[in-house]
C-alpha cells in the first residue's frame, strides 16, 4: 500500500471574531497579510519548504474565499497526483453529520482522510500564525525521541503566558506538566499549537476523547492532558525564531509594521524559504513623479501619487495626489483619492476613501462612541466600504 | 474563437539587439519590469479564447522554453490543445530569420494537421500589445475571406523611420485588400501591416506543402502579395496601442512609453490581463533614503537610492546614494553606493560597483551584458 511518512492538517476553521470586521466575510486564515499574502500562506509554504506534500485544510467558518484561494494548491506546489492539498469541510455522514465541535473533533471527523495515506506521523498546525518553521526538523526530533507526541513551544513574555498552553519539561525535554491557559503560569514555555503525533497513538486517543461526553474535544484542554496523564512519551520542541499570533486587530497591525523594520524578524526576502501566494496577475507598481515613499512595502498593481510612510500597501492599491498614508495597512484594491490623510489604519479589500477625508487623525469626541470600536488608536475599515468625501473618522473607530 | 488555433513565430534576430539576444530569442527578452516580450501576444491570444497555441522557435530557445514551461501561467496546460513548442525546421540552412518564411512554418505542419481548428491566428512575437482578435475573427469567417491581415493606420505626420521592410496594404471600400507592397519612397498607403494574420488552416497547409514542393520561398507577406489579386484577402484595422520591437532603440522606447498612464492602463488591463511566469518575490521595500519618480517597479526590490524615469525588474537593489535615471535595470541587478546610471540598459544580474558612472544618450544607449560586474 502506498503511504506517506508524514502528512499535515491545518486547523483553519476558527471564526477569528477578535479581528472584527476583517473576518465578517472571510475565515481568519484567509485574512490578508504583508501586501501579497494571506495568513494561511505561511503554514502552507512551510509545509512545501519542509517537503511535506500532503496537507488537509480543515475549514468550517466562511470557507468560500479560503476554498477559492487554495484551489488546486498550485501556487504552493501542492497540486500532486498522490497527496497535495485537500479542503476538508465538515460533511454529512450516513447517520449524522455535525460541525467541528473542537480541534480534536475536527481531526476525529477526518480520520478516514488521514487513513488514506496510512502515515506514521501526523502534523497538526493552526492557520493563524505568521512564522517560518522547518517542520521536517521537528519530525526528526520526534522520531529521535521515539515520542508519542511532540509539542512545539516558544518562550513568551511572562505576562502573556496565561493566554497559552504552558508546559514544564525535564532535562531531556520530556513534558512533565501541561496547563491550558493557566491563571498562574509555572513556566513561560508556550505551546504554538503545532503538534506531531504518532498516528496510531493519536487515533486511539481521538476515539477515546470522542466517547467521553464531558470532553470539549479540544487538543489543549482534553487530548494533551489525557495523554500526559496516561504517561505517554511527550516532548517539547524548542522553536527559536519569529512567531506571531495575529488573532487580534492590534497584533495583525503590529505584525505588518514589523515587516518594515530594517532587519525584520520575518524576512520575506529569504530565497531559501520563500513564502508562496496566489498570483494577483497585476503589472509592476508605478510610482509617479511627486510621490514620496519611505520605509514601506509596495507590491504589484499599485499606483502611488501621494506620500506613503511606514505602511504596507497591497496589490492594486491606488493612492491619489497630496494624500498622506502613515503607519497603515492597505489591503488589496483599496483606493484612496486625493488630499486624504490616513494614520494608523487597516483598510479592508476594495474599500474606497473619497477625497479630502481624514482617518485616524483626531481623537474621539466624548459622548460620540460608535457601536464598534478598536483599541490602541487603530482605525479599522472593513471591505467594500465607501468613505464619503470630506469624512473625518476618529482614532479607534471600526467601520463596517 | 474555439475554431482558431494560434501560432507565434518566435523570430530570430541577427542584428540590432547586441548582447540582449546573443543567448536568448527576442521573444524571451525581458521587458516592462516583469514580463518577456512574448507574454503580450500570447496573453492576447489566450484572452481572445484561443486554447491551442504553437510557438515556432528559432535558435537560442532555451530561455523561451524555460519561460513558457507547460503554459500553466496562461492556462495552457491542457489535455486538449494547450501549448506546444515547435523546434526549428531541421532542413533550414539559415536559422534566425525575422521573417515568417514558408520553410520556417514547415515544422508546424504536424501541429496544424493534427489540430481540430479550422482557422489560424498567426503572429510574430515582437509586438507589445493587448489585443482581442474576436471581432477580426468574426469578420474573417463572415466574409468568407481566405486571409485577414491586421493593420494600423499611420498618422500623416508620423515618424517614418523603421518603415523599411514593412508592408503596406491597399484596400477597397469593402476592406478587400487589392495590393500588398513593401515600403518604398513612393509609398501611398497609410495602412501598415502588423504581420498578424487570420488564415484558413487548409490554405496555410497548402501553401507550406506547395512551397516545399515547388521551392517557393519568402515571407508570408511576400507569399500573400503574389496571390492577393486572385484571392479574397481582407484588411482589419487595429486601433489599439501596439509597439513593435525591432531594435534596441524601439525596445527602449517601448519600455519608456509604458510609463505613460493612458498606455499603461490599456496595455495591462484592457481588454484582458497580461500573464507571465510567477517568481514568488516579496513586495518591494522602500527604505529611508528612497526617492522614486515616474518609474515602474516589480516585486522583490530594495530601493534606498534615487530612481527616475526607469524600469526596474524583480529583485533589483538600488542602495543609498546610487542614482538611476532613464534606465532599464533587469532582474537581480545591484547598483551600489554612489554609482550613477543614465540611459543605460542592464541585463540580468549585473553588479555596478560603487562610484561607477555610466552615461548613455537617448539615441545611443549603454548596454551591459548579463552577469557583468562593472
Amino acid at each position: 500500500m502506498r503511504k506517506k511518512e508524514c502528512i499535515a492538517l491545518i486547523l483553519a476553521g476558527g471564526q477569528g471574531s477578535r479581528l472584527g470586521v476583517l473576518t465578517k466575510k472571510v475565515a481568519k486564515p484567509a485574512v490578508n497579510f504583508g501586501g501579497k499574502y494571506r495568513i494561511i500562506d505561511f503554514p502552507l509554504s512551510n509545509c512545501t519548504n519542509s517537503n511535506i506534500d500532503t496537507v488537509g485544510v480543515l475549514t468550517q467558518y466562511q470557507p468560500l474565499e479560503l476554498n477559492s484561494y487554495i484551489g488546486s494548491g498550485q501556487p504552493w506546489d501542492l497540486d500532486r497526483s498522490f497527496g497535495g492539498v485537500y479542503l476538508l469541510p465538515p460533511y454529512m455522514k450516513a447517520e449524522a453529520g455535525t460541525w467541528y465541535k473542537g480541534t480534536a473533533n475536527a481531526i476525529y471527523q477526518n480520520m478516514n482522510f488521514i487513513q488514506m495515506f496510512n502515515p506514521d506521523y501526523v502534523l497538526i498546525l493552526s492557520g493563524d500564525h505568521i512564522y517560518k518553521m522547518n517542520y521536517a526538523k521537528m519530525v526528526d526530533f520526534h522520531i529521535e525521541n521515539n515520542a508519542d507526541a511532540t509539542i512545539s513551544c516558544i518562550k513568551v513574555p511572562w505576562d502573556q503566558a496565561s493566554r497559552f498552553g504552558i508546559m514544564k519539561t525535564d532535562k531531556t525535554l520530556r513534558i512533565t506538566e501541561f496547563f491550558e491557559k493557566p491563571k498562574n503560569p509555572v513556566s513561560n514555555m508556550a505551546s504554538m499549537g503545532v503538534y506531531v503525533f504518532k498516528w496510531e497513538v493519536l487515533k486511539e486517543y481521538l476515539i477515546k476523547d470522542e466517547e467521553d461526553p464531558r470532553s470539549s474535544n479540544d487538543f489543549g484542554k482534553n487530548v494533551i492532558p489525557t495523554m500526559l496523564h496516561d504517561g505517554k512519551r511527550m516532548f517539547a520542541y524548542n522553536f527559536k525564531g519569529y512567531w506571531k499570533d495575529v488573532g487580534t486587530v492590534y497584533s495583525l497591525w503590529e505584525a505588518n509594521m514589523e515587516l518594515l523594520h530594517k532587519k525584520p524578524g520575518m524576512n520575506l526576502f529569504d530565497r531559501s524559504w520563500r513564502i508562496y501566494s496566489k498570483n494577483a496577475i497585476q503589472p509592476p507598481h508605478y510610482t509617479a513623479d511627486g510621490a514620496v515613499i519611505k520605509d514601506s512595502m509596495i507590491t504589484e498593481g499599485s499606483v502611488i501619487y501621494g506620500k506613503v510612510k511606514n505602511s504596507v500597501i497591497s496589490s492594486g492599491v491606488k493612492i491619489g495626489k497630496n494624500t498622506v498614508i502613515e503607519d497603515s495597512v492597505l489591503f488589496p484594491s483599496v483606493v484612496v483619492e486625493d488630499n486624504c490623510v490616513i494614520k494608523k489604519a487597516i483598510i479592508g479589500e476594495r474599500s474606497v476613501v473619497r477625497q479630502n477625508s481624514r482617518i485616524g487623525v483626531e481623537d474621539m469626541i466624548e459622548g460620540q462612541i460608535p457601536s464598534k470600536m478598536c483599541s490602541d488608536g487603530i482605525v479599522l475599515i472593513g471591505s467594500d466600504i465607501v468613505v464619503k468625501s470630506g469624512s473625518d473618522i476618529a482614532k479607534n473607530v471600526m467601520v463596517e | 474563437m474555439k475554431d482558431a488555433l494560434g501560432i507565434i513565430f518566435a523570430e530570430g534576430t541577427d542584428t540590432g539587439f547586441g548582447s540582449l539576444t546573443s543567448k536568448r530569442s527576442l521573444a524571451a527578452v525581458p521587458i516592462a519590469s516583469r514580463y518577456r516580450i512574448i507574454d503580450f501576444i500570447l496573453s492576447s491570444m489566450v484572452n481572445s479564447g484561443i486554447t491551442n497555441v504553437g510557438i515556432i522557435t528559432q535558435r537560442n530557445y532555451k530561455s523561451l522554453m524555460d519561460h513558457v514551461g507547460t503554459g500553466k501561467e496562461w492556462d495552457l496546460n491542457r489535455k486538449i490543445g494547450g501549448l506546444l513548442l515547435i523546434p526549428p525546421t531541421p532542413s533550414r540552412d539559415i536559422i534566425g530569420s525575422d521573417k515568417v518564411d514558408l520553410l520556417d512554418l514547415a515544422g508546424a505542419l504536424g501541429f496544424l494537421e493534427r489540430s481540430p481548428q479550422k482557422y489560424v491566428v498567426l503572429s510574430k512575437s515582437h509586438l507589445i500589445c493587448n489585443l482581442n482578435f474576436t471581432d477580426a475573427f468574426e469578420k474573417h469567417v463572415n466574409s468568407n475571406a481566405i486571409v485577414t491581415i491586421l493593420y494600423q493606420e499611420l498618422e500623416p505626420e508620423g515618424e517614418i523611420s523603421g518603415l523599411k521592410n514593412r508592408y503596406f496594404l491597399t484596400t477597397d471600400e469593402n476592406d478587400k485588400i487589392t495590393q500588398i507592397k513593401a515600403y518604398s519612397s513612393t509609398n501611398e498607403s497609410n495602412k501598415i501591416s502588423l504581420d498578424i494574420y487570420i488564415i484558413n488552416k487548409d490554405f496555410l497547409i497548402y501553401l507550406i506543402r506547395d512551397g516545399l514542393a515547388s521551392g517557393e520561398r519568402g515571407s508570408l507577406s511576400e507569399v500573400f502579395a503574389r496571390r492577393v489579386e486572385h484571392m479574397k484577402m481582407i484588411g482589419y484595422v487595429a486601433r489599439d496601442f501596439v509597439a513593435r520591437i525591432d531594435s534596441i532603440k524601439t525596445f527602449y522606447q517601448a519600455n519608456m512609453v509604458i510609463l505613460q498612464k493612458e498606455i499603461r492602463e490599456k496595455l495591462f488591463f484592457e481588454p484582458g490581463r497580461i500573464y507571465t511566469k510567477v517568481k514568488d518575490e516579496a513586495p518591494s521595500k522602500y527604505m529611508k533614503s528612497a526617492v522614486v519618480k515616474n518609474s515602474l517597479i516589480a516585486d522583490g526590490c530594495v530601493i534606498d537610492g534615487y530612481v527616475e524615469n526607469s524600469i526596474i525588474f524583480r529583485g533589483v537593489k538600488v542602495v543609498k546614494g546610487a542614482r538611476v535615471t532613464n534606465s532599464i535595470i533587469m532582474q537581480g541587478s545591484e547598483i551600489q553606493e554612489n554609482a550613477t546610471l543614465e540611459h543605460v540598459i542592464l541585463d540580468k544580474e549585473v553588479i555596478i560597483r560603487q562610484d561607477i558612472r555610466l552615461t548613455g544618450q537617448k539615441s545611443y544607449l549603454v548596454l551591459i551584458d548579463k552577469g557583468a560586474i562593472v
